[in-house]
């Protein structure tokens, strides 16, 4: 049997707005490699559970672990790092040009300069090199989301 | 017999709702009415202009020397014009709300009235501080100093001296917002839908009025004190309103009691208008000057992001540097340049100023070589919150993307760097600016003084200014060098450089005065520091605490 922790554990986690429940009494657990789909019906609570477990939103109650560290102690950002996520309306810095918003986080993620290279392969593989030094802003919805999941 | 008696009791009851009911309709028909009506309005100004008339009226009795004040009486005039100073206040409040935020209901604009009434609201909030504190100080100083000397009392004297500058402040503000109402129209006939054209119109106007002004004053350079005294005599006459505060002076020097409740209670019904017109708008944040109101044009720039990283700061400094400093101003360098040369305008004039006073012998020269001073630490004040105040609420939405990298104190330590970067190397720039002036204008202030001031300070305003922007972030802020946060948060960050600004003023003028010794000075200086460093933990640590439960 093995010893390893879960990726992600939600335990016992509830979250309402106001009043209003948007999650009850969630538990699930989710391991490292696994593919999980999250499926429910509108307003079930979805976005809301993975906004909490990459620390959008705080749980009301129970707890949300990743890889152990619960998101309420201060080595949750630590863990948060390694996360990647795709929002479905993709919040950029629009006054950054496409190449500068990937740069930036690179910086911020301490990227060796020396791999640096994989941001213009990235830009040319998703069709973004000749858009790629022009503001945000100016981008299409679709070119902003791929913008978006490579900074994922 | 309970059948019998029940009846005229609910009687009573429902008569007595039905009659209270009546008066609050009454009174709620009277708020209607002066509130939303022409004859209302009216009826309002002439009870503003009849009060002041009675003040102009009492102040006759002022010009008389007064009577030696009994030391039990200090007090009470120190709480009555601290009363009224409030009172003042909120007028002044009542009357930006009044002449800047209505125009989004009447303002005849087809397309985006608000987006224009917004631009020319915060041109004229970004304004008033530097014209109404710079000039209005000064002006204060030639053409009050005479009338308020005569009140022989330092506590009656100081809170005079505050109302009477805050009044000219309200008044000016007046005058800038009568403009900005015929700017707003003219925008609209010529169906003009740039605010940037009128951010520079109006920025234009005011320069080349104040210039002309200055240069008026160098050239009637022998002749200005009888034009300038004769001005000083308009502006007394056409503002009485202002006379209040030295009528409830005389009235309670005198021991007038009756009149000098009257003064209060009127004083007491404007701050009840002042509030009520303004409570709602101190509660939320202000929406900033928005720029792009027509679709962004495609352009191509070279990333400003190298890869390059300081080695003796903390990771990200320098691509928060690049992405908060260097990207917005070298992509809009003329709104960089603006700021810089209107900031540097407005601080060359007031020495150019501080010396023809001091030739005119209006002002002394330990004065004149206070100025200086002032206005180079009031210059570090407004650079550490351009960039300090939205250090957290520029971010926007885009915080998903720092949050699970950052902590609170990780990010907060990094806008406090890059924000100390930015401030120092403009305190450079500007005592550069400013002792070339003072040099020009035979001034005495030292540049050495002048670094110090501007560093130390420049400091102390850009760890304060980052703290309230973590504290009360205005998230709908996405511009650089504006001040992202709430109303609350810039009105503390006002009020205690302010407060920062006059206690070091006055400690230098009192050290190169002679009055203080140079332990005195040290003393008031550790005092202000130790002061601003408790506020700032104590900020610092509710943001950090507050950073850690937000939710985006």
């Amino acid at each position: 049997m093995s010893d390893r922790r879960p990726l992600i554990e939600i335990d016992s986690m509830t979250k309402t707005y106001g009043d209003k429940p948007a999650v009850q009494d969630l538990s699930l657990t989710i391991d490292a490699g696994q593919i999980f789909c999250f499926l429910g019906r509108n307003g079930a609570g979805k976005t809301t559970t993975i906004q909490t477990i990459v620390g959008q939103k705080n749980p009301t109650d129970g707890d949300v672990r990743i890889n152990g560290v619960s998101v309420g102690s201060l080595e949750i950002h630590g863990e948060w790092k390694r996360l990647g996520y795709l929002a479905e309306q993709p919040s950029l810095y629009d006054h950054l040009t496409g190449r500068e918003f990937l740069l930036f986080l690179a910086e911020l993620y301490q990227v060796d300069p020396s791999r640096l290279s994989w941001v213009e392969e990235s830009l040319k593989r998703f069709e973004l090199e000749s858009e790629a030094d022009a503001m945000i802003r100016t981008y299409s919805l679709g070119m902003k989301k791929k913008i978006a999941l490579l900074g994922a | 017999m309970q059948t019998r008696t029940d009846p005229p009791q609910r009687a009573t009851t429902i008569d007595w709702t039905i009659a209270v009911w009546r008066l609050r309709i009454f009174f709620r028909l009277i708020a209607y009415l002066v509130r939303h009506t022409l004859h209302g309005k009216l009826g309002v100004a002439a009870a503003v202009i009849l009060t002041a008339m009675m003040a102009q009226v009492t102040l006759n009795g002022f010009l008389k020397p007064l009577p030696p004040t009994v030391a039990g009486l200090d007090g009470l005039l120190f709480v009555v014009h601290l009363w009224l100073l409030l009172s003042a206040s909120s007028m002044i409040l009542c009357q930006f709300a009044k002449a800047f935020l209505k125009n989004r209901d009447d303002d005849p604009l087809v397309a985006h009235p608000a987006l224009f009434a917004a631009s020319a609201r915060n041109r004229v909030l970004a304004s008033i501080p530097q014209v109404g504190i710079i000039f209005t100080g000064l002006f204060f100083a030639y053409f009050w100093q005479q009338l308020a000397d005569r009140l022989d009392n330092l506590w009656v004297a100081i809170p005079v001296h505050l109302v009477t500058t805050a009044l000219l402040v309200f008044f000016l503000a007046i005058l800038v917002g009568s403009f900005g109402r015929i700017l707003l129209r003219f925008a609209s006939q010529r169906g003009i839908r740039n605010p940037n054209v009128l951010v520079n119109v109006t920025g234009g106007v005011a320069m080349a009025i104040f210039g002309v002004l200055l240069l008026a004053i160098i050239i009637a350079n022998d002749k200005a004190v009888g034009a300038l005294e004769s001005i000083g005599n308009s502006i007394a006459v056409s503002i009485p309103i202002a006379m209040i505060p030295f009528a409830a002076a005389l009235a309670a020097d005198e021991g007038r009691w009756l009149a000098l409740m009257g003064w209060l209670g009127l004083s007491a019904l404007l701050a009840l208008w002042g509030l009520r017109a303004t409570y709602r708008w101190s509660l939320v944040a202000h929406r900033e000057i928005p720029i792009d109101l027509a679709s962004p044009t495609r352009r191509v720039f070279q990333s400003v992001f190298t890869g390059l990283r300081g080695k003796w700061l903390p990771p990200g400094v320098w691509a928060f540097w690049r992405k908060d400093i260097v990207v917005p101003y070298s992509r809009e360098p003329k709104r960089y340049l603006f700021h810089q040369v209107n900031l540097l305008w407005w601080g060359i004039m007031a020495v150019v100023l501080a010396m023809a006073l001091r030739n005119r012998g209006t002002i002394n020269t330990e004065f004149a070589d206070t100025i200086p001073v002032i206005i180079t630490i009031f210059a570090m004040a407004i650079i550490a919150m351009q960039n300090g105040l939205n250090a957290l609420g520029r971010e926007g939405k885009e915080l998903t993307w720092l949050r699970p990298l950052f902590s609170g104190q990780q990010l907060f330590g990094r806008k406090l760097a890059i924000n100390w970067i930015y401030v120092l190397v403009h305190s450079f720039v500007y005592v550069t600016v400013v002792y070339a002036a003072v040099t020009a204008t035979s001034l005495g202030t030292s540049i050495s003084s002048l670094l110090l001031y501007a560093t130390g300070t420049g400091t102390v305003f850009a760890a304060l200014a980052t703290a309230i922007g973590f504290l009360l972030p205005d998230f709908e802020c996405g511009k650089s060098a504006l001040p992202g946060s709430t109303t609350v948060g810039k009105g503390i960050y006002l009020l205690g450089a302010l407060l920062l600004i006059a206690m070091t003023g006055a400690s230098h003028l009192l050290l190169i005065a002679g009055v203080a010794d140079a332990g005195f000075f040290a003393g008031m200086l550790t005092f202000g520091l130790v002061c601003c460093s408790v506020a700032f933990v104590l900020i610092a640590a509710a943001a950090f605490r507050q950073y850690q439960g937000m939710e985006i």
